[in-house]
């Protein structure tokens, strides 16, 4: 199969499949909205099987970039248009694909306008599948604005509006920009990762210039020593300006109003993989590339990762809007993927690629569970609702299943992502992290078990409102069981996706350790 | 003499003169009120030009080197037929009756001033220098009032001439210290006169700087550029907006950079810092305003700070990303100008709120608006990205990082306000669902900045390196 | 219902006296006395309970009450259940309230104060644009001493 794979360039086609399918619709569909998600199942499809087979036919045992595409771009400037795969990037793109297949499906109740909703969301898919699989630095780049402007339109156009009170010494501003409506959570998301963007760019340009300014290949980078000095500020600009798309505190606020006011399969590929961008591009770029600048600032990004993983959870305990409660859940997951990249162990770095993963499912499945709540409840008031577990058994069952591997119970991917790197914390040189990310887990369970059981296993609601509320139907239980069915499955077999990674991480750290 | 052979520096601006011409007579002799038929003949003429612009050589001088037409001139030539071409076009679908019965005198001043523009791209020495600045400068003036009923227009026309004179008053002022330590009009000897370090040539210098600074409107020079673009016509702004800054980048190339080998490092402090305030300034003007001409007018301003970014690298490398950020900036600003066009055609209102639910209404008019806006932000798959990148990319090799880090910020300020319109029109409802009638020429004309747009955005290389050839000669 | 019961009991019985007998891990065995004292307690436990609650030889109020203040504290479960209860609601529960509220009106607050306050210098930036043609002069002139300032202060 290797060889038949490598016989046409199949990342190209896996990362622009979407964007065909996107103009597909935007040209073709007009009238006909099952011809909208027809054509929309379809690109997916194939990129999820394309990926698939992909992530089988990797050849473990030669690791390293695989799959290889170039083309050139602008010779002048060193541009090319350079794909390639390793084992970190492949789990990646396996996770693109299983979310957007899914978030396909889920969103096959959007009415109003849904051949743009359509187009936008494959045009937002292609960019992240670039990141993922990108090797020029440059089209990198290029790719990850294509995976943020169009957010923009979707939270914009199909999102919904809560209403926030102002309150605190800051409360005066809070009427000018208009919180709480869905073009604030839009706004505001968008300016944010595009203000990311302009570190990333800077660091972009300063490595290119410091390695001779003959090309963006990372390849080519990889084998260039940086002076220590440029990397410790080189390595600074990745990290915040990835990490803000990472989630990293105090620069995650964007999340929080940008998950809940965004249309549920936006929600979905959003927390489920384009934090995981971010999270991504710090050890592609940052580990990958600047090994003094990590050995020197690893300590930052795992301090903050713990300030990330409990507060998170109790941030996430404390809110009374479901969308809310998992929004801040993903703020505290995305927590301990930085975590276990900080560790710098082999153990804690594959818990944190695992983590991206697991938490990607998961918290996919998450929202995919709330829209169709809210879909037919009407409510996303956590303390409002009671007893739904009688009236829709499934999304009960797929809701606790999913919360279950958010707190990390064994046969879950979760257990296998946080196992590994707390191990990895405990391994580390600053082995206290290992107290914050239990506690972490601890809250999470305490959160996580609360909202379960008050939404879905308790006593039935007297509200008028909720009665007789139907289960999921029909293309609604596609998504939950793609979702439930990679959970359970990467929990009780992680080599599955370790295998890969492993190769992946390794080398990484070995040119860290080499000089440690 | 080989000069006035078509491939010699004064060949194109002698066709323009015998299409002045041909426009001047048959506009006076026609006997229609309506004489927009002139306008057609400038377009054909312009074509004309056009054509012959692609098929000159560089590489030639004439008087001693005082006029040159190296492959610099030619990229700017090209580029200003061009940008005039397209607002010739545009110009011809405006419905005012003036526009007619004056449609002679109109077109007349345009192709003056591209003469000027013309001349002023090959020119090397000062006192040429000058006369073809003025001679760029003074029809423009006319030509923002030209609507001489409307209070606004006089208004802005007057403030425009003030502004421009005094400017060109600074800058002969300028000019008369360089001249007065290089003892000759010849720009070439700028760059011995500067090494002399005499403290009457940086003084001038830095006032011819100052008199040019008004052309290309940087901060704080800008200030004649809001109430000019909102109140002339809007084709005319759309022009305005990027030939007269065209050429005056093509003088300070000429002046500050031509021939100065490294001393050229001197100016980086000049214009980081004019990049800078200018950046900053026109950014957060541009983001309460609520018409979008005025908007236009602000982000432009950005626009030329961003440009400056480039000059400040001070390198081949600079220059040439400068030059492929005007190419952009030409098509995504005119582009932008012309959908306004459209939209204050067809609802009488240059607001923001006249863009409601225009992707719903028109929807092609909306996605064309929607790429100029995202060419003007530096969004990837339009032109505006590569342009932006490249500036940036030319500065850090210079090792400019904290301007190209102010940029890069500010481009998300930029954002803000270009994504505020894009808001207005995907986002909210329309107030009613005809959609907007556009008239034909005016529809081919952003059309054809569209696809400038797009084409660039995917496939930027022939420009890069055109802009690479262009930029060699000064260094 | 007593069938499973039984079964475990059976199991539970089974595999301790067969690990007692055949002594499996020697480096984990228990001190000699150790055996012998659970077994023994374990069965005057049954017996005591069969005696007061089967028999009812012993009065089971008149134990309770001579246990005194043990009995009720037993009775109020050592209060270990208030405390899981005070610490989940006043301590946890606290905490998230406080870092909810800190994360929406402090840390977002401050970024929202930063947009209104671009927004604002955006909007006060503007009003130097005042539409007098001498304050634009004024422009061009103070724009030419801000170069002259610049470009000489290094010397």
């Amino acid at each position: 199969m290797s060889s038949f794979l490598a016989s046409f360039p199949v990342l190209s086609v896996i990362t622009w499949a979407p964007f065909v399918g996107a103009i597909l619709i935007m040209f073709l569909a007009r009238r006909s909205a099952a011809l909208v998600r027809g054509l929309a199942v379809l690109s997916t499809s194939v990129s999820l099987v394309l990926s698939i087979a992909v992530y089988v036919a990797y050849d473990r045992e030669a690791a390293g970039f695989q799959f290889y595409e170039d083309f050139p771009l602008v010779p002048a400037l060193g541009i090319n248009y350079q794909l390639g795969v390793d084992g970190m990037s492949l789990l990646m793109i396996l996770l693109t694909s299983i979310i957007i297949f899914a978030g396909t499906w889920a969103s096959w109740t959007v009415k109003v306008r849904s051949q743009e909703f359509y187009a936008l969301l494959l045009i937002l898919v292609t960019g992240v599948y670039g990141v993922f699989v990108s090797l020029d630095l440059f089209v990198l780049f290029l790719f990850y604005e294509i995976a943020v402007l169009p957010m923009y339109l979707l939270i914009g156009i199909w999102g919904s509006s809560g209403e926030v009170r102002p309150q605190g010494v800051f409360g005066w501003a809070f009427g000018r920009t208009g919180v709480g409506t869905k073009e604030y959570a839009a706004m505001k998301l968008t300016l944010y990762l595009l203000f990311g963007s302009a570190f990333i760019l800077v660091g972009i340009l300063a490595l290119y210039v410091a390695g001779d300014s003959s090309s963006f290949s990372f390849l080519e980078m990889e084998l260039t020593q940086f002076d220590p000095k440029l990397q410790s500020w080189v390595f600074l600009a990745f990290y915040v300006g990835f990490g803000i798309l990472a989630g990293i505190w105090p620069l995650h606020t964007w999340s929080p109003d940008g998950h809940a006011s965004a249309p549920t399969a936006v929600s979905m590929l959003h927390a489920g993989v384009l934090m995981k961008l971010g999270a991504y591009g710090v050890v592609r770029l940052g580990m990958g590339l600047l090994p003094d600048g990590t050995l020197q600032w690893s300590w930052l990004v795992g301090t903050i990762a713990c300030v990330n993983i409990v507060y998170g959870a109790f941030s996430a305990m404390a809110q009374t809007d479901l969308k809310y409660v998992i929004a801040y859940s993903s703020v505290s997951h995305m927590g301990v993927v930085m975590l276990g990249m900080a560790t710098l162990t082999e153990v804690g770095l594959n818990g944190s690629v695992f983590q991206m993963f697991a938490h990607g499912i998961m918290t996919g499945l998450f929202f995919a569970l709330v829209g169709l709540v809210y879909e037919k409840s009407h409510s996303r008031e956590i303390f409002k609702m009671s007893g739904f577990g009688r009236m829709m058994p499934g999304i009960a069952t797929a809701f606790t299943i999913a919360g279950l591997s958010s707190l990390g119970l064994p046969a879950t991917a979760g257990f296998v992502a946080e196992l590994l790197t707390f191990l990895g914390a405990w391994q580390s040189s600053h082995a206290w992290w290992l107290f914050p990310g239990v506690l972490g887990a601890y809250l999470t369970s305490v959160y996580v078990l609360r909202v379960t059981k008050q939404i879905f296993w308790g006593p039935p609601s007297t509200d008028p409102h909720f009665q007789n509320l139907p289960d999921a139907r029909g293309p609604e239980w596609a998504a939950l069981w793609i979702l439930v069915g990679t959970i359970v499955l990467f929990g009780v077999w992680p080599s599955l996706a370790l295998g890969p990674v492993d190769t992946a991480t390794m080398p990484l750290l070995n040119r860290l350790w080499v000089l440690q | 003499m080989s000069g006035l052979s078509v491939g010699g520096p004064l060949g194109l601006e002698l066709g323009l003169a015998v299409l002045m011409l041909l426009v001047f007579f048959v506009g006076l002799f026609m006997r229609s009120e309506d004489k927009r038929r002139v306008g057609v003949l400038s377009a054909i003429g312009l074509v004309i030009l056009f054509g012959l612009a692609w098929r000159a050589e560089g590489g030639t001088e004439m008087f001693r080197g005082a006029l040159v037409q190296d492959e610099l001139a030619l990229f700017f030539k090209r580029l200003l037929i061009l940008s005039t071409l397209i607002g010739v076009l545009a110009s011809l679908s405006l419905r005012a009756v003036a526009f007619a019965r004056r449609a002679t005198e109109y077109y007349l001043a345009i192709l003056a001033s591209l003469l000027g523009m013309l001349i002023l791209a090959s020119a090397r020495d000062l006192i040429l220098l000058f006369v073809a600045f003025e001679l760029m400068s003074i029809p423009l003036y006319y030509l923002a009032g030209f609507l001489k009923r409307e209070p606004e227009a006089v208004e802005a026309a007057l403030k425009f001439f003030l502004v421009g004179t005094v400017s060109s008053a600074v800058l002969a002022y300028g000019l008369s210290f360089i001249y007065g330590v290089a003892g000759t009009t010849d720009v070439r000897a700028i760059a011995a006169a500067m090494s002399t370090g005499h403290p009457m040539m940086l003084l001038g210098m830095l006032l011819a700087l100052g008199g040019l600074g008004f052309k290309i409107a940087a901060f704080p020079f800008h200030m004649w550029v809001p109430d000019t673009y909102e109140a002339a016509s809007t084709p005319f702004v759309a022009w305005l907006s990027v030939a007269p800054k065209a050429a005056g980048f093509v003088v300070i190339f000429r002046l500050y950079l031509e021939g100065m080998g490294d001393r050229v490092l001197f100016w980086v402090p000049a214009a980081a810092g004019l990049a800078t305030v200018t950046i900053i300034g026109g950014n957060l003007m541009a983001i309460p305003q609520q018409n979008v001409k005025r908007l236009l007018a602000y982000s432009g301003v950005a626009h030329i700070g961003y440009m400056l970014i480039g000059f400040a690298a001070v390198s081949a490398n600079g220059v040439a990303m400068m030059l492929f950020y005007l190419v952009a900036y030409l098509f995504g600003n005119m582009g932008a100008f012309l959908v306004v066009e459209a939209v204050a055609q067809a609802e009488g209102s240059e607001g923001v709120a006249a863009y409601r639910g225009l992707a719903q209404r028109s929807p092609i008019l909306a996605l064309c608006m929607l790429l100029f806006l995202l060419s003007l932000g530096g969004i990837p798959f339009v032109a505006g990205f590569w342009a932006k990148l490249y500036v940036f990319w030319a500065a850090a090799e210079q090792g400019l990082y904290w301007l190209v880090l102010v940029g890069a910020v500010l481009t998300v300020v930029a954002l803000f306000y270009y994504l505020l319109i894009a808001k207005s029109m995907y986002i909210d409802a329309p107030e009613r669902r005809d959609p907007i009638p556009v008239a034909p020429l005016l529809s081919f004309c952003i059309f054809l900045c569209v696809l400038g747009v797009v084409l660039l955005g995917l496939y930027p290389k022939p420009l890069v390196v055109a802009a690479l050839r262009a930029a060699g000669p000064l260094f | 219902m007593t069938l499973p019961l039984w079964i475990l009991a059976a199991l539970a019985m089974g595999i301790g006296i067969w690990f007692s007998v055949s002594h499996p891990e020697v480096a984990l065995a228990p001190p000699g006395w150790l055996t012998p004292l659970a077994i023994a307690v374990a069965v005057a436990g049954i017996a005591l309970a069969w005696l007061v609650y089967g028999l009812r030889a012993i009065s089971a109020d008149r134990l309770f009450e001579s246990f005194a203040w043990i009995g009720e504290a037993a009775v109020e479960r050592f209060w270990l259940d208030d405390l899981f209860a005070l610490v989940y609601r006043r301590v946890i529960l606290g905490v998230s309230r406080a870092t909810g509220w800190v994360d929406r009106y402090i840390v977002d607050g401050i970024l929202n104060a930063l947009s209104a306050w671009t927004l604002t210098a955006g909007d006060r930036l503007r009003r130097i644009q005042t539409g007098q043609a001498q304050d634009y002069l004024y422009g061009i002139a103070l724009g030419v001493l801000l170069l002259m300032v610049w470009m000489r202060w290094p010397k």
